[in-house]
């Protein structure tokens, strides 16, 4: 070709090399490998018929959350963890089969049988236990359901399925299960919340019982009405029988309570990618990337060291800087760039 | 997939379980009865968890997420300590890989070399999205021209044109993201 009668463009002849350079790579490499049909058909046989079975339970699932007529003062909110184990459960020393175990203690938490509640204490059916004025605790659920019990609460697992919250709060993640198995039944006197895959919070006060949603659906049913609850929206439900909903932001000090006890993330050989998963989840931000080199790098880049001991919302300052990181935080929204000098 | 639909299935496990399998066997020793174990296990969580995923990340990385949670959880409990990291995991072994940019000018002399860079390729290839590196693929090394490419992705021809760029493109960023260097794409050959 005669490159003065038809010059090429700068940007021409960098596409052009580039062109060239995948070009070569490609045929430096042998075709990728398939998989033996005999592996192939046997994998799908059984996660067809896993994803048909999800997909009948999904169909099955009902959110209902019914809210009764008044309120007395030391109203109980009943808490149903709807566990569906698989499994037959070890039995310990306690009345039942071990239910759950506490992962984060802040501050003090009682129980009757159990004393003062550490890590790793397990908990089972007809265990009550309290939290003190500066206690908080995470609990895990067989199914892998994350319960967090803010400060001044009350707690009892009253059986297999169902928790009995006498005051205070409970946040429930069912996002955090590894495996879905049933759904999370929450049973109050003015009502009954399921759902799965969902973040939500019921605190209960002297004269009303507050719902807020940080990521999923949950109906709740008073009488013969019907109110939705999505997604940043929040119920109020009051002494009177009224019912007012209202929005909230999924992020913020709203939510900052349930970091305290936010079970820990292990840094060492997971990918920075999993980790702004964590870190999102966990603070509702939502991750930018200021420039696609990072997004596109980000499940390949492996961290290690350890986090013990940082609030997901403090990890990130850890974290960040040793990938040649940084980031701020802006409206709910962490952006992640470069440090100066870096590319 | 999440309204029950079977081809909505068929194309997800068509497109995603050879390339997991990929990922899978070098991390487990080249194990095939394990590998097809753990990509059994890592589906078998994807399709009951998949309401859970919100697209922040790419599916496949989703899924190699799953499978890397998997995989730890077996060494764990078989008291193996997994110390097979492969070098994209490690930053600090992309320096090895630091003469490539000479394998753009020359034949690369060493297989175990040649070897490598055939598998990051590989790799490369399968984080990227399906039509992507099957254009790539059918441009490159089955040598077809852009017209049969465009037939065979039942896409006009300047579509497939465009799909050819984004997907060079997608291919360098991954492939560079990779290794951790930038292969000197772009720069004007000798």
């Amino acid at each position: 070709m005669d490159n003065h009668s038809n010059p090429q463009t700068p940007e021409e002849e960098r596409n052009g090399a580039e062109e060239q350079a995948i070009a070569r790579l490609l045929r430096l490499a042998r075709p990728r490998p398939a998989v033996p049909a005999e592996r192939r058909e046997r994998v799908r046989s059984v996660v067809h018929a896993k994803w048909e079975q999800s997909c009948r339970w999904r169909r099955r699932r009902n959110v209902a959350i019914w809210v009764a007529g008044s309120l007395a003062a030391a109203a109980a909110i009943l808490v149903g963890i709807g566990l569906g184990l698989r499994h037959g459960l070890p039995h310990s020393s306690g009345s039942g089969p071990m239910l759950a175990n506490a992962e984060i203690v802040r501050g003090t938490v009682h129980s009757e049988r159990l004393g003062i509640i550490g890590p790793g204490t397990s908990i089972e059916v007809g265990d009550e236990f309290w939290t003190s004025a500066d206690g908080r605790v995470a609990i895990r659920l067989e199914d892998g359901t994350s319960l967090r019990v803010d400060t001044g609460s009350r707690l009892e697992l009253v059986d297999e399925s169902v928790v009995s919250l006498h005051q205070g709060a409970v946040y429930v993640d069912s996002d955090s299960t590894e495996e879905s198995n049933a759904p999370v039944e929450i049973r109050t006197p003015l009502g009954t919340v399921t759902d799965i895959g969902t973040q939500f919070e019921v605190r209960l006060k002297s004269d009303s019982m507050r719902l807020r949603v940080r990521e999923g659906l949950v109906d709740l049913k008073r009488g013969a009405r019907t109110y939705r609850a999505e997604t940043g929206q929040q119920l109020l439900a009051d002494s009177n029988g009224e019912v007012i909903a209202g929005t909230m932001p999924v992020h913020g000090d709203a939510w900052a309570w349930i970091q305290e006890v936010a079970p820990s993330f292990e840094l060492e050989g997971r990918s920075l990618q999993e980790f702004l998963g964590w870190v999102t989840r966990e603070t509702g931000w939502r991750v930018r990337f200021e420039e696609r080199s990072i997004a596109a790098g980000a499940p390949f880049l492996i961290l290690h060291g350890s986090i013990e001991g940082l609030r997901p919302d403090e990890a990130p300052a850890a974290v960040l800087p040793t990938c040649g990181l940084r980031h701020y935080v802006e409206n709910g929204i962490i952006t992640i760039r470069h440090l100066p000098g870096r590319v | 997939m999440l309204a029950g639909e079977e081809l909505a299935f068929d194309e997800f496990f068509e497109d995603y379980f050879p390339r997991l399998y990929r990922f899978v066997l070098p991390r487990l020793r080249h194990d095939h009865d394990l590998a097809e174990d753990i990509v059994q296990e890592t589906l078998c969580i994807a399709v009951t968890k998949m309401k859970t995923y919100r697209a922040e990340a790419a599916l496949f990385t989703w899924l190699c997420t799953i499978c890397r949670r998997q995989i730890s959880a077996y060494f764990k409990k078989h008291s193996r300590e997994d110390t097979f990291a492969l070098p994209e995991d490690v930053p600090e072994t992309r320096a090895s890989l630091e003469s490539l940019s000479r394998i753009l000018s020359e034949e690369p002399e060493s297989q175990i070399l040649r070897d490598e860079i055939s598998r990051l390729v590989q790799v490369t290839l399968d984080f990227l999205p399906r039509w992507y590196a099957s254009a790539l693929e059918m441009k490159y090394l089955k040598d077809l021209p852009v017209k049969e490419i465009a037939l065979r992705l039942n896409l006009g021809p300047k579509a497939a044109e465009s799909l050819l760029t984004r997907a060079r493109q997608a291919f360098r960023e991954g492939f560079t993201s990779l290794t951790g260097k930038d292969m000197g794409f772009g720069r004007s050959g000798r």
